[in-house]
């Protein structure tokens, strides 16, 4: 009896997905409707159909799959609301391999995105369509409830490895993810994971997602070094032996089987298989829902992920193959990657390969890093940039009527202002005869006129936003602004990025703990709240033996100078100001909120304290350098940034005019922003570690508070209002208590408190108050106030700490000189032999050397140095401050 | 635009440390302490500055600037024992521009 009913589940489900063989596929069905089989294959065909656009699948196996599925299934109208179902894997295991395009055109290749585009579109549509059709009178909460209740899945043991020869063919990489567990069930509130018991159809309203032992790794071929590349390599003989049985049946794919077996067994106990960018990460996201979310008012959807920690690991050839990947994911819009595939998969002779590497990466250079004379890639740039406009053309159109209109507007308006700004007098006034003064009325008679007349022009470009607002319909108009769908919590207790070198053990590790996030995402309004419990970036050397710390936060338990905020935050700021963390920011943007739409809160606990070491300082300038140098051509991003700088100009302008022409809107945001500002300790002798004297300087407290007007009404004349607070909105900053000092000893961050501090500067207070016009036709007001005002400037300056300043400017000059030595040499030198240089970092180590030996040249070691020498190197050192200010420059 | 700059007061000092004999002076009769390790040589003091610009669109300009008063106080001196046979500050005078003490 049972075989016909799973001979039907198959026939009827599942024939066109799996690939059953009889010998092998153990199939049986159990109590409650439970169908288990095992051992089986995905079909090609079908996983041909899924029309994945960029990749393709070489293997797919599925170990064992059970599901529980009421006989009601076999009825035509079975609703997955009603009878919720179950079905659990185990070894699942996919083999991806970037598709080879040998057959390439550039059309097939837009044919195929949109494809792509369209298949998903259509069966997310399909599926949306299907379902509304048999809940009639459902809802969007009803979909939800879908997501919810439908499916309990559990899957175990999934190896899933992506090959890639094809898109950076000089350095072929592999990539895997191995996933020890993942179940996804409905349950009740406060639930117990472990329990199996099934829970009534009317209790359900949480669903628990947990992932277990996820661990992500990036396997690279070096040119220069033998790394694995192939997955040969990790079979262990016992697999082989232990699996023969399936020889037969899986036929090419027993390979890959007991690969992924070894996988799952051994070598993910060992976090040294593989270059690991994620090791055993453990995940659980809890997703409530509210039945009736608009009556209760609270949001339809909760989510709450909760990560204990992630440690990300990455090393610096993977941060360049990335960083390529990303160039060639750029290009496969275009055409080039195609065309090398196209080249790739030729199967060219060694030498080939060569050549077509060397145009590769010759392309790259010309497409990206410089405007080439000859253009080898013309054709197919040119049809690219046809494409691009293509898709741009829609939107240009729609937005081109609009805009002409408002465009010649303005154009004539700033026409009239030039004119007028040449005739206008100047200081000297009096020399300026009647008639220039004549035509200068006139011209701004007719300024005034055009200005007068934007009111037809408003109407037209009113005119033309209104068709758009008929087009789309705005499907939530009727719903409460305030009202939140989506509540959605992300909650790390540790998360560590460890960035490394490996030939020289060179490491930088940045770690966040206690990191929270909170989104309430509502239809016209969200809320943002950030909070971050503490932070630090340490350094590494040499296998471990050198430490250093980088920033750091610590909690000093100072008094605070502050002062008394008047406004107050709402409870999740409440909340996480609480918590005494490094820093807690909360945004908010909600149409109705009173004086502005926007709002942001800041506040901290702990202070930050940054290390300026040059060891330090060095190296991520180095690490940061090596990854980038190869992709990113400085002088077309300086191009692009003066480019830039004209367009912000050019905005400065018309905001100018818009003033003139009374189209100004003025922006404002409320601000409540209160932190503690960092500490920057430079120690004196920057190569020297037993010496504990150091330069601190220390930025007290910043505090911005906004005093706003009420929101502008169209009605009210804001000629006739007298008073600023309704007139003004008033931008207060304060900044207390900055500090410059010197310590003898320095015990560390978190003695501060107890070591002896010399002040140079100390406890500056500083008030900046800005205040902006909400409506700037009132005449007799200014559009800008600007305040600033200094309470008190203390400076005492000992003559044992001019010693310190001299220190620093011999450093510098000693470097100076050095540089500008290698600087010389090297401009003899070609900048395509660049790359085979040695490393700078050996350079700024012999140049440390260097100025280290000349420091102790020039100066005695011992700290009591005669007053009379320092005044007289006071002058001589006044020219290395010149230099030094020159470098600056 | 109107623009407004206030500086309450400014308080430079310029600090000496403290000779040999000094010091040995102070700290035999225990007197050396975090305030005494320094003697204080030069000092310029200056209160209230202000600056008010108030620019209008006609280019009309009116700029208001204020200093109230300003010090600049010379102060060199040597801890020494006095007539009466306590520690006291006795002021250095340069000889070129020396005043008999009267």
């Amino acid at each position: 009896m049972t075989s016909w009913i799973i001979n039907y589940v198959i026939d009827k489900y599942l024939n066109h997905i799996i690939e059953v063989d009889s010998n092998i596929t153990d199939a049986s069905i159990l109590k409650d409707g439970q169908i288990e089989f095992g051992n089986v294959k995905i079909k090609q065909e079908f996983l041909k159909t899924l029309n994945m656009p960029f990749f393709e699948f070489k293997e797919s196996f599925i170990g064992k799959f059970t599901a529980k599925i009421y006989y009601s299934l076999l009825r035509l109208d079975y609703h997955f609301e009603n009878y919720p179902i179950y079905i659990v894997l185990d070894e699942v295991f996919i083999h991806v391999k970037q598709k080879g395009m040998s057959d390439w055109s550039e059309e097939q290749k837009i044919k195929e995105m949109e494809n792509f585009k369209n298949f998903t579109l259509q069966e997310w549509e399909d599926a949306y369509k299907q379902y509304l059709m048999n809940m009639a009178g459902a809802t969007e909460s009803d979909f939800v409830k879908k997501i919810i209740h439908n499916l309990n899945i559990s899957i175990s043991n999934i190896v899933i490895r992506f090959e890639d020869e094809i898109s950076n063919p000089s350095n072929p990489y592999s990539l895997g993810l191995v996933i020890s567990n993942i179940v996804s069930k409905p349950t009740k509130e406060n639930f117990d994971i472990r329990s199996e018991e099934d829970i009534p159809f009317a209790e359900i309203n949480h669903k628990v997602l947990i992932l277990k032992g996820l661990s992500v790794f990036m396997d690279i071929k070096n040119l220069g070094e033998n790394n694995l590349i192939s997955f040969k390599n990790y079979i262990s003989k016992k697999e082989l032996e232990e699996n023969n049985t399936k020889k037969t049946y899986l036929k090419d794919s027993f390979e890959y089987y007991c690969y992924c077996m070894s996988e799952l067994n051994e070598l993910t106990k060992d976090n040294k298989a593989h270059n690991y960018l994620i090791y055993n990460l453990d995940l659980s996201i809890k997703l409530s829902m509210n039945q009736n979310p608009i009556k209760n008012y609270q949001p339809a959807l909760f989510s709450d992920v909760n990560i204990n920690s992630i440690n990300l690991k990455i090393n610096i050839l993977q941060i360049k193959t990335i960083i390529k990947l990303l160039n060639v994911t750029k290009t496969y819009n275009i055409a080039q990657a195609g065309m090398e595939s196209y080249y790739y998969t030729k199967k060219l002779s060694e030498k080939e390969k060569e050549n077509y590497i060397s145009i590769y990466t010759k392309y790259f250079e010309e497409r990206y890093f410089k405007n080439s004379k000859e253009d080898v890639w013309k054709p197919f740039r040119k049809s690219f940039e046809e494409f691009e406009t293509q898709i741009r053309f829609n939107e240009i159109q729609a937005m081109r009527n609009g805009a002409n209109i408002k465009l010649d507007y303005m154009k004539k308006i700033n026409d009239y202002n030039d004119k007028i700004g040449k005739l206008k007098p100047g200081f000297f006034s009096y020399f300026t005869s009647q008639k220039t003064m004549d035509q200068m009325k006139a011209l701004e008679a007719d300024r005034d006129k055009l200005i007068n007349s934007e009111e037809i022009i408003k109407k037209l470009i009113e005119e033309e936003i209104h068709k758009v607002n008929i087009a789309e319909k705005d499907p939530f108009q009727e719903m409460d602004k305030s009202y939140i769908k989506n509540d959605i919590k992300l909650s790390l207790s540790k998360f560590s990025f460890e960035l490394f070198e490996e030939s020289s053990k060179e490491l930088i590790e940045i770690s966040l703990h206690d990191f929270e996030s909170h989104i309430l995402q509502g239809v016209f309004s969200m809320q943002t709240y950030l909070y971050l419990g503490d932070f630090c970036i340490n350094q590494y050397k040499l296998q471990e033996t050198i430490f250093n710390k980088i920033i750091e936060s610590v909690n000093n338990n100072e008094r605070d100078i502050s002062y008394n905020l008047n406004t107050e935050g709402n409870q999740y700021e409440k909340y996480y100001e609480s918590k005494n963390g490094a820093l807690a920011i909360g945004f908010e943007m909600n149409p109705d909120m009173g004086d502005s739409s926007y709002r942001i809160r800041i506040r901290n606990t702990k202070r930050f304290y940054i290390y300026a070491n040059l060891y330090s300082l060095k190296y991520i300038g180095y690490m940061i350098g090596e990854a980038v140098k190869s992709e990113i051509n400085l002088e077309e991003v300086s191009k692009y940034a003066t480019d830039e700088g004209y367009k912000h100009i050019q905005n400065g302008y018309n905001q100018v005019n818009n003033i003139l022409a009374g189209e100004y809107q003025h922006f404002n945001i409320s601000a409540d922003i209160m932190f503690k500002g960092p500490r920057i300790i430079v120690p004196q002798n920057i190569i020297d570690k037993k010496n504990k004297k150091c330069l601190m300087l220390s930025f007290g407290e910043f505090g911005l508070v906004s005093k706003l007007a009420p929101k502008k009404v169209d009605n009210l004349d804001y000629k006739k209002i007298t008073e600023d607070k309704k007139l003004y909105d008033t931008y207060d900053m304060k900044i207390l208590g900055f500090e410059l000092l010197t310590i003898d000893k320095f015990k560390g961050a978190a003695e501060i408190n107890d070591t002896k501090k010399l002040n140079i500067i100390d406890k500056v207070d500083f008030e900046f108050i800005f205040s902006q016009i909400i409506e700037p036709k009132n005449d007799y007001r200014e559009n800008f106030r600007i305040g600033m005002q200094f309470k008190l400037i203390s400076l005492q300056v000992r003559d044992s700490q001019i010693e310190f300043l001299m220190y620093f400017l011999k450093y510098f000059n000693e470097m100076n000189i050095q540089l500008e030595k290698d600087l010389k040499d090297l401009a003899g030198i070609d900048n395509i032999n660049m790359v085979n240089e040695p490393s700078s970092e050996k350079n700024i180590e012999e140049l440390n050397k260097i100025a280290m030996e000349n420091h102790r040249n020039s100066f005695s070691e011992t700290n009591n140095v005669e007053n009379e020498i320092i005044l007289k190197s006071i002058l001589i050192e006044m020219n290395y401050l010149n230099q030094f200010i020159f470098l600056i420059y | 635009m109107k623009f407004q700059f206030n500086l309450l007061k400014i308080h430079i000092t310029i600090l000496k440390s403290l000779e040999r004999e000094e010091t040995e002076l102070l700290e035999s009769n225990q007197c050396l302490s975090d305030e005494t390790e320094y003697k204080e040589y030069l000092t310029y003091i200056l209160n209230n500055f202000s600056l008010d610009v108030n620019m209008r669109e006609d280019l009309y300009l009116e700029l208001n600037m204020k200093i109230f008063n300003f010090f600049l106080i010379d102060k060199d001196y040597s801890w020494k024992i006095n007539d009466q046979g306590n520690i006291a500050e006795v002021p250095i005078l340069n000889q070129e521009f020396s005043v008999d003490l009267i």
